[in-house]
């Protein structure tokens, strides 16, 4: 839930989705061999 | 002669201060440029903070198909009302911004253990064509 809470707060600021996605990942750079199959927002 | 001496020395000095305005001048253009250019890397989307950069690790996936759901066609279930209002706001979230959620990730091994494509599929299985939503207990528990 702590990446739901973080977009919406992101989201909120007025960052653009593929900025978010960037912070997101940047975040959980740790975790990043989890992650789901999701594609990056297009440019 | 004490005179000549005079002026030389003031002379240097005047040429030392020159010389400490210039570096101060060059420092100053320095730290400014630096800063554009951070800003102007933050403005692009990428990890250029962290000096990584994903995006390519996800460019093979295809994003799914993610519709927003209407709030008013909830039927909030009880592992959603019992866990609290911020709980809740995050679903809200979820059903009204699958354009967004879709390409964000989860990062709880569900891509593997549940086929999950994207962190919005922790919150919401299914969008009808009417709108309503079948909501997902991944995320709260």
């Amino acid at each position: 839930m702590a990446v739901t809470r973080a977009v919406i707060a992101m989201n909120k600021q007025g960052m653009a989705p593929r900025q978010i996605r960037a912070a997101i990942d940047a975040k959980y750079a740790n975790l990043i061999d989890q992650a789901t199959p999701t594609p990056y927002p297009p440019a | 002669m004490q005179s000549r001496q005079g002026t030389r020395m003031v002379r240097g000095m005047q040429k030392r201060r020159v010389l400490v305005l210039l570096l101060a001048a060059a420092l100053i253009a320095a730290a400014v440029i630096g800063v554009a250019v951070r800003h102007d890397g933050n403005n692009q989307g990428s990890s250029a903070e962290t000096g990584r950069d994903f995006s390519a690790r996800f460019a093979q996936y295809k994003a799914a198909p993610e519709p927003n759901g209407e709030l008013a066609k909830v039927i909030w279930p009880s592992y959603v009302t019992d866990a609290g209002p911020e709980v809740k706001r995050l679903y809200e979230f979820q059903v009204t911004h699958g354009d967004l959620m879709r390409y964000m990730p989860c990062f709880c091994g569900c891509g593997n253990f549940a086929h999950h494509r994207s962190n919005r599929d922790c919150y919401v299985k299914e969008v009808r064509p009417d709108g309503s939503v079948v909501l997902d207990p991944m995320a709260p528990t």
